[in-house]
Order: structure tokens, then sequence, then C-alpha cells
């Protein structure tokens, strides 16, 4: 009988897709970086806003200035000879304001809306070759040769005033999707770059997490109590000191050896795992079928590696693996924000971060927002792979 | 054997347990500051720069700091204060907040408002604090017009609003990244669920009793456990927040004294490796008396080891 695809649509496997859709993009751009290497983030001007449109226009003010033209006399040669009176550098004539960076070959179009209703006559007094003014609405395409800088005036008239709005057009040769840094670096280029320290450091991170923390959760109930208060001893130690301070010591000590951190970030998951481990093998040592195994005969050891963990700590294991590397992530991105992880010129999505923090204050946002937002997608899509790896293999959620 | 000698007993067991477990942790941090490379102890095997720094702190060595100039205390004192106004709005707003919250999700579940509230404090639980901060940093400077860093808060001229303010981006940042508030207020939202189904709160409903009052005298021991079990993470918290909004606070020094190159100011970090122990330590013990308080079973409970 053929299954209704509701059936399909459970919250498990939604974030199971999710989460799957995040890991293949890491690898994808981890395969792009190993793959192209330095090509990737190319040079060109510095601080470009985002060349997508809508990203522009949310994450940038362009600087448009607006005068009032008092004296309206003009030279020979086109310009503006009457005295100009700025307003304010935010247009407050101009509803919406213009685009100002673009590609070569791409079509530029700009329809100015007023806030005035009187508006008579609309000029371009400057512009780039090739610009036009047709029915109130700017359009050009910037041939392949046009590329820099180029300074555009438009001259309003309304009934009682002159005004003039000008501002300045970026072009430039390549397509910078998400913008450039203040070096000029592409940072669609540099956010793939800065990939390469998530998914590989976090696989060291959580090999040694798990597995010592496996050995540790099964050996604290096979041997018997002195070794588990060992054990807990050695968590107790771990934890009663703040995570992130451990981490500097070994950020200085291994003179920012991002593998070596990770080992210590593995150290420093350790505990975690092993209270997990533990609590899920104490809790099936006491089950029936366990104490039947091993009456029937079979090997204590068999019974705990198979009946134990490899039936009943898979789920487990997977979504701690999750969680180590999303611990690693943070603690990647953190560590290169103090200084203290990646250095340059090596790239990081922590150091893409603290580059561009200065650039909040001069409204460069696209700096921080971009790395931001990829960061908090990765780290939910992977928190979610591991929820719903859980509840998927778990029994206990069918 | 009367009550109040168990309580004293107890308090003294607990008090020496904590004691202990402090002055272990600063001697495996001392430990492990032998693995720092320092031009100061190129010739010094790793036993003997261990004993320098546990000198330090049994001691009480802490006269002078490498990178301030000034006594330790006193710089630990001057910026202190700060990551403890920090520490204690967290705690405070955390209750403030998970009360009203949890119990309007649980009693009114079936409401968009409160599935919408969930989900929202959920998708905001997976945001990292440091992304968090930045993003209020520049939603601050966009919409308010304003740079929320310590300059703006410690300035003469900053009035007591602007001051709430700029304070309160930093600890929004703090509880609600990382997941720290999520737990809190998905652990009250279990043990409202809990109280919800028990037949006394049941009868009292019945009687048209007052519930708010029932609810909240039953998670607060639950909110104690699970915000004194975040301790540790809100310092951590506290590190990176500093750093973004450039918060004069302990957090800060730290990263500091990592930074700084050639001979580190040993003094100093680990007089504040020890404050932040006593605060973990602190809130430790006042958890435990405060759960006695409320549950007298629990004091008993420790005298007898059970």
């Amino acid at each position: 009988m053929k299954q209704p695809i509701k059936k399909y649509f459970k919250p498990q496997n939604i974030q199971l897709l999710i989460g799957i859709s995040v890991l293949i993009s890491l690898l994808t751009a981890n395969t792009l970086w190993f793959s192209q290497h330095n090509p990737m983030i190319s040079r060109g001007p510095s601080d470009i806003p985002p060349q997508i449109e809508i990203f522009q226009s949310l994450l940038y003010t362009p600087d448009v200035s607006t005068y009032i033209v008092e004296d309206d006399t003009w030279d020979s040669w086109g310009n503006s000879g009457g005295r100009r009176i700025s307003l304010s550098s935010d247009s407050p004539l101009i509803s919406n304001l213009p685009i100002t960076a673009i590609q070569t070959g791409s079509d530029y179009e700009y329809h100015p809306r007023f806030k005035a209703n009187d508006i008579s006559d609309l000029e371009l007094t400057e512009s780039p070759e090739g610009m036009t003014l047709t029915d109130g609405s700017i359009q050009w395409m910037p041939g392949e040769h046009q590329i820099g800088t180029f300074p555009v005036s438009l001259r309003i008239e309304t009934d009682s005033t002159t005004y003039e709005v000008d501002y300045t057009l970026r072009v430039t040769k390549e397509f910078y999707p998400l913008g450039t840094n203040e070096r000029g670096n592409s940072l669609s280029g540099l956010l793939i770059a800065g990939s390469k320290w998530t998914l590989i450091p976090g696989m060291i991170a959580a090999s040694i997490a798990i597995s010592f923390g496996l050995l540790m959760g099964v050996f604290s109930n096979y041997y018997g109590s002195h070794v588990a208060s060992m054990f807990d001893g050695f968590s107790d130690l771990i934890e009663s000191i703040p995570a992130l301070i451990i981490i500097f010591i070994i950020a200085v000590a291994s003179q920012f050896n991002m593998y070596l951190i990770m080992a210590g970030v593995g150290l420093i998951l350790i505990p975690k795992v092993y209270a997990v481990i533990k609590s899920t093998v104490n809790q099936f040592v006491e089950n029936q079928f366990v104490e039947s195994a091993l009456e029937i005969g079979f090997e204590k050891k068999v019974v705990y590696w198979r009946e134990i963990v490899w039936y009943n700590c898979k789920s487990d294991m997977i979504s701690l693996t999750t969680y180590c590397i999303t611990f690693s992530i943070l603690i990647e991105i953190t560590i290169s924000y103090l200084n203290l992880g990646v250095q340059d010129p090596d790239i990081s999505w922590g150091l893409i971060l603290l580059e561009g923090r200065d650039s909040i204050l001069s409204g460069e946002y696209w700096m921080v927002v971009f790395p931001a937002i990829l960061i908090s997608i990765s780290i939910l899509g992977l928190t979610l792979l591991g929820s719903g790896a859980k509840q998927f293999l778990d029994p206990k959620f069918k | 054997m009367n009550n109040s000698f168990q309580i004293g007993t107890s308090q003294i067991m607990l008090i020496s347990r904590l004691l202990a477990r402090f002055f272990l942790s600063m001697v495996f941090f001392c430990f492990l500051l032998t693995f720092i490379p320092d031009i100061s102890y190129v010739d010094t095997s790793k036993m003997t720069r261990f004993l320098d720094h546990l000198e330090v702190l049994i001691l009480f060595e802490f006269d002078y700091s490498i990178i301030y100039g000034d006594s330790v205390w006193e710089v630990i004192y001057t910026n202190g204060k700060y990551t403890l106004y920090l520490i204690i709005s967290a705690i405070f707003i955390i209750i403030a907040m998970v009360i009203p919250l949890s119990y309007y999700s649980v009693m009114y579940n079936n409401r968009t408002l409160s599935k919408w509230i969930d989900n929202s404090l959920f998708a905001i639980s997976s945001i990292p604090i440091l992304i968090l901060s930045i993003l209020f940093m520049v939603l601050a400077t966009e919409i308010f017009n304003f740079v929320p860093i310590f300059n703006q808060y410690s300035g003469e001229g900053a009035t007591f609003t602007q001051k709430a303010l700029i304070l309160s981006l930093p600890v929004l940042s703090i509880i609600l990244g990382d997941g720290i508030f999520y737990s809190v207020y998905d652990s009250a939202k279990d043990k409202i669920t809990k109280i919800k189904t028990e037949s006394w709160f049941k009868g009292i409903l019945a009687r048209g009793g007052n519930p708010r009052r029932h609810i909240i005298r039953g998670i607060v021991e639950t909110l104690i456990i699970s915000i004194s079990g975040k301790i540790t993470y809100l310092l951590s918290g506290i590190i990176i927040v500093e750093m973004v909004f450039s918060w004069q606070g302990l957090g800060m020094l730290i990263v500091d004294v990592f930074k700084q190159s050639g001979q580190k100011d040993y003094p100093l970090l680990i007089a504040i490796v020890a404050v932040l122990l006593i605060i973990i330590q602190a809130v430790n013990a006042a958890k435990i008396f405060i759960l006695q308080k409320l549950n007298p079973e629990k004091s008993n409970g420790l005298v007898t080891g059970s």
C-alpha cells in the first residue's frame, strides 16, 4: 500500500534534512577551498558593498549629498557657478537611495522617488559616458573599459527651488556578491576559505572526546566504583575551570596551532561525553535483557560492547559527535575573534568578524552580518542534525 | 540530636568540600600555566615553575601587576565590579524573564503566542554569544545611533537610562546566546508541566485558588539548580561579551594577559582565575544553602551521606 506523503514530514526528518543540507554545504565549501585555494579570494577595490541588489540596499547606506542651488548660473563647461548649500548627508529629497556598486556589463537602473510633489524638471548634469535619463529613470550599462569611480549629479527643479543630488558609482570588473573587505578581498571567497576551520578541526576534537569519553563511560561501570570515582575526579577537575580559560592556555602554549588547540577542545569535551555514556550504560546494565544475557553465558565484554554500546549508545554518540563539532567551531570562532586562535594571514570566520568589527562604526555592516548569519546557520544546522539523527536512530522515538 | 546541630555540621562539611575543590582547581590551573612559553622561565624546569606559581597563590604574593604596575587586588577591584554588574544583572534578568514566560508557555500552551515564544527562544538559543553580541552592536549602531561600548557607559555625562541601555546589550547577549536562557526556561517549563499534573494542584484549581503562587513556589528549586549549573557558561560568556563591547571587566583582563608577549603577568592571571573560581564555588554554596532552607530533608541527607 502506498504510504501517505505526510508520514515523511515528521519533525525529526525535517531536522535531519536541514542538518544534512548544512553539512553538505560545509563539505562543498571545504572541497572548493582545498581544490582552488588562493585564487578564490580575489583582490579588488576595497570596501565594495554587496553587489547583490537586495543585500546592498539593506546593509549599506550610500553617501548621497543634496544641495540647494541658490544662484543658478552655468559656465561654458556646463559646471554650476552658483552657490550650493549642503542640506544633509542623507537625502532629504529622495526617498529611495541609489545602488552605488555595480559590475561592468550589468544593467544599472535607478528610478528616484521624490518626497516633493512639485517636481518640474529633472536633468543629469554629471554622468559617466553612456548614462541616460529616460522618463525619470537613470539607465546605464558600464562597458568593459569603464572600471573605477564615476560621479553622478542629478539636477532637480521644483516650482520654487533647484536641488542637486550627488553620489558616486563604483564599477568593478569582477562580481562581488557579498562585497569586499578593506583589503579588497572578496567576502564570499573569504567565507568559503574560512570554512576549512570547521569540519576537520571539529572532527579532531570529536574523535578525541568520543573515543576517550566512550571508553571511560563503559569502564566506569565495567571495572567498578574505584575506576568510576577516578574518572569522576578527572571530570570534576576539567570542569572546575571555565573551558575558555583552559583553551587560552592551550592556544598560547601551542603557539596558536589550531590542530593542537582542537585536541585540547577534545580533552575538555571528554567529561560531557563521559557523563552521557556513563548514564546510558548504568541505565542499561540494570535491564533484564543484560542480566539474562550474562546468565545465559555470554561474555561480559561482549554484552557491554554489543548489547549496550553498539545497540543503545549509537544515537547518543551521533548527537554527541555533532555537539562536539559545533562546540569546536564555536571555540575556533571565539578564540580567533579574540586573536588567540587562527592568525593572520590565515583565514577563519572569527578573524573575518574581528576585521569587520571596526567597520560597524562606518556603516559597513556586510562585513559582520554575512559571517554572523553563516555561523548561526552552520551551528543551527549541525544542532538540528544531531537532534534529528538521535531521534531517527533511537528506537524510543519511533 | 537536634536539628540545628545537624545543619551546622553539614555546612562545615560543605564549606570544606568547596574549599578543597577550589584549591585543587587552582593547583591544576598552576600546573597548566607551566606549559605557557615565557622568556623569564627559559632555563627553569616545569616543577620549579609550578612551585613558583603555587607560591604566588599560597603566600598571597599579589602586590604588583606587571601590566598595570599597580597592586593586583586594586586592578581586580577596579575591573571586577563591572564583571559583577554583568553577572548579577544576567542572573536577575534570567529569573525575571523565565518565570512569566515559562508560566505562560505551559498554562496557555495552545495559544499561538506561546508557541511563537517557544520557537523563537529555541531559534535564538542556537545563536552563539559572540554572534549575538555583534548583531546587537550592529542594531544599536543602526537603529539607536549609539555605539554601546564601555567608554560610553563609564563616561561622566552618561545618564542612568543610557547606562542601563548599554549594560542591557551585553547582558542580553550572555543570557540569550548559546542556549543559557533556553536551558533554564526549558527546565522551568518541565517543572511547571509536572506540577500541572499533580493532584494537589488540580485540587487548588478546582477550588478556584490562585495557581501562580503555587507554581512560583514550585519552580524556585528548579531555577536555582539550573542557574547555578550555568554559572561556568555565564563566566565564559562574560569573557566574550567584554571583548565585543570593550567592557573593562575581568574577562578583558584575562585576554590582555594571554595576549601579552614576553613575560606574562602570572600574579594577575592567578588572582583573576581565583576570583572566578570563588564566584563559581560561592554560587554553588548559595545553591546548597538555599535548597537546604527550602527543603530541610536535603540537609539531613547531607549529614548521613545518602
